[in-house]
């Protein structure tokens, strides 16, 4: 056995951005922990920071303007934030890989997809060229690529949308890596090549292994896929829970505006309007004191403007809430209040 | 890829016909005519006129006239004679193309082996001292007037560090002193010398302009996805720029460069007059100012099929670099 309890410990991480106009606390105090073959959903809006939260356990922050203030990110119990860009290099694409949003401009025009997959397998296995491209072939059917042996001499225009995302993720799957993170996988697509590749990853997943960092706004896709959700509002994390806790019974506000702000089959035949959140996301640069989300909240109380809330551990359970609401009144039960 | 040579050079035919009425019009209309000065010496008689405009074929309306210099241009490769030079224009442009299109390729490549490195230097290190060194140097190249640089380079080896190592020599394409019997390497070495200041000269915009030009189009390109796919791989930034990014960089910057051949030719009018060479440069300078008719338009005619050239070599070169070009 390993000599770490989690593949992924995220302790106090702490990226802003230093731009002309101020600085953007884009992640503030996040951790976050996943076992070796466990899925977390990332979720929030846009702009919460879910992408600079798995930007930053790449270390691919852009420094200027970016830069990790504080914190540690263990990874295989060693802390990636102290390592030497030599030593990252090996881990990025190896042990930990990536799959973005845009598949349509996440692989370079000017390559053949072969050459840009075989790239990281003769990085990372020491393949000649000749192997490395009869394993992208492997890699190609693994995912789904028919016709894999002509594919890989395709250039990224020639394929879909959806093609391009199969060799994004041939990509990262290529050297076993036992994380993966997506982020967005599936945001840039059609709503039936979206099922495709979530049912992709899953399929691999099982077969694979990896733990999963799977960063997203579509709660259909965590719902599906993670074992734990966590929650986040502006560079915040308001909410830790398994998937079935928060679907269930939502602790935080933003957690529960979110849910109920999506049609839902099991919610039967209700001639409800969905719930809206009002408002909009804070002005990064100037976030609002005390809980980011009181200027939003139909629940705030005096001290939600002054104090931030602690992310508090609820009881007997693995979840935690960042809300005065919990803290003052304990667990809350919006369905059955019928808040709206 | 074959298919969209043969295509390109097809699109060719009506071009070089429609550029060459325009180029014959232009200069048709400027006041004056190729013959008419000969009237100025008193033994000249209308009938010789005649008799001339009938050989040279350029009596009659412009319809005419144009077909019969394009049809001599294209079946014999005659553009006339020129005026103030005993021989035919087509030798002139033959005999002096050469010296400016090695002095434009050199004066080309000394700007790229500046700009590309350069450009990276600066993208790399954006905002850094040198980069904002490297940046105020180039805004003082861009600015420079081209003959003021040229005189002070002029100034500088030629009479301050005149008899140290240092000297250049000025003038022409070699030095005159040579007698029989002096070895190639000499020769060659002397050639070169005479070479240098005019390359700077000549070279300096584009080293300058190419320079920023690499600089903020890598700059844009590493902003990329694609970029981050890469760095998210494991390569080194080595690697994520020298391959992932240049040859982003280098598909705008073909066009450019390629472009910039018949401006440089152009800008060869003021380099060639400063150091004394002979090149079209000159010819084309004097050909206009001595209303030369037959050699400016001979010789425009050369700097039109020029850019014509320059801009299909672009168009191959984007093709062999840029696969989403290739296979449409």
């Amino acid at each position: 056995m390993p000599e770490y309890d989690y593949l992924v410990d995220v302790r106090n991480l702490k990226t802003f951005f230093y731009t002309e106009d101020g600085v953007v606390p884009a992640v503030d105090r996040v951790s976050l922990r996943i076992k070796s073959g466990e899925t977390l959903g990332v979720v929030g809006e846009s702009g919460c920071g879910k992408s600079v939260t798995s930007l930053s356990i790449m270390r691919l922050i852009q420094e200027p303007p970016g830069k990790i203030l504080e914190g540690e990110i263990f990874f295989k119990g060693e802390n990636l934030l102290l390592k030497p860009e030599e030593e990252m290099r090996k881990i990025r694409g190896g042990d930990i890989a990536m799959i973005f949003q845009e598949p349509m401009t996440s692989l370079n025009p000017v390559y053949t997809v072969g050459d840009q997959v075989s790239e990281a397998i003769i990085l990372h296995q020491g393949l000649s060229k000749k192997d490395a491209i009869d394993k992208v072939v492997q890699m190609f059917k693994l995912v789904g690529i028919s016709d894999a042996e002509r594919r890989v001499n395709s250039y990224p225009h020639q394929l879909s949308g959806g093609m391009r995302q199969r060799v994004m993720i041939a990509m990262a799957l290529s050297c076993s890596p036992d994380l993966l993170i997506a982020d967005e996988p599936t945001t840039a697509l059609d709503v039936t090549i979206q099922a495709q590749i979530l049912e992709l990853m899953k399929e691999l997943k099982g077969r694979l292994g990896m733990a999963i960092i799977l960063v997203t706004h579509n709660l259909g896709v965590v719902a599906e896929m993670a074992q734990n959700i966590m929650v986040m509002y502006a560079g915040k994390v308001v909410e830790y829970a398994s998937a079935r806790d928060i679907f269930k019974t939502p602790q935080h506000p933003y957690s529960y505006g979110l849910l109920y702000s999506v049609p839902r089959l099991d919610r039967g035949k209700s001639k409800e309007p969905l719930l809206t959140i009002e408002g909009i996301v804070p002005n990064p640069y100037n976030m609002p004191p005390g809980c980011r989300f009181h200027p939003r909240c139909k629940f705030r109380m005096d001290i939600c403007d002054k104090e931030e809330p602690p992310l508090t551990a609820i009881e007997n359970s693995e979840r935690s809430v960042a809300c005065w609401l919990f803290i003052r009144r304990g667990k809350q039960d919006f369905l059955s209040e019928g808040v709206i | 890829m074959r298919d969209y040579v043969i295509r390109r050079l097809i699109q060719l035919v009506p071009l070089i016909i429609i550029v060459s009425v325009l180029i014959y019009g232009i200069i048709d209309l400027a006041p004056g005519d190729p013959l008419e000065q000969l009237l100025l010496d008193p033994d000249f008689t209308m009938e010789d006129l005649a008799r001339l405009e009938q050989i040279y074929g350029v009596g009659g309306p412009f319809p005419e006239r144009w077909a019969k210099w394009f049809w001599r241009l294209i079946r014999y490769q005659d553009l006339g004679v020129a005026r103030f030079h005993p021989y035919p224009v087509w030798d002139l442009i033959v005999e002096r193309v050469p010296i400016t299109l090695r002095l434009s390729i050199l004066a080309m490549s000394v700007s790229l082996l500046v700009a590309v490195p350069l450009g990276i230097f600066s993208a790399k290190r954006q905002y850094s001292s040198w980069d904002n060194f490297f940046t105020g140097l180039a805004f003082m190249g861009r600015s420079m007037p081209t003959f003021w640089f040229g005189i002070m380079l002029i100034l500088i080896f030629g009479i301050y560090l005149g008899g140290t190592p240092l000297e250049l020599p000025m003038g022409n394409l070699t030095s005159i002193i040579f007698t029989e019997g002096v070895p190639w390497i000499t020769l060659q070495l002397d050639a070169a010398k005479h070479l240098i200041l005019p390359v700077l000269v000549l070279g300096l915009a584009g080293m300058t302009g190419w320079t920023r030009y690499v600089r903020s189009t890598l700059l844009e390109v590493l902003r990329m996805d694609y970029i981050r796919t890469a760095r998210a791989k494991g390569l080194s930034e080595r690697v994520v720029i020298w391959k992932h990014a240049i040859r982003n960089v280098l598909i705008p910057l073909i066009t450019l460069v390629a472009l910039a051949l018949p401006g440089l030719f152009a800008g060869a009018i003021i380099t060639e007059t400063i150091f004394a060479i002979p090149g079209m440069g000159r010819l084309i300078f004097s050909a206009v100012i001595s209303k030369d008719f037959s050699l400016a338009v001979g010789a425009l005619t050369f700097l039109c099929f020029l850019t014509i050239a320059s801009n299909l070599l672009a168009d191959i070169l984007y093709a062999v670099v840029d696969p989403r070009v290739r296979y449409r």
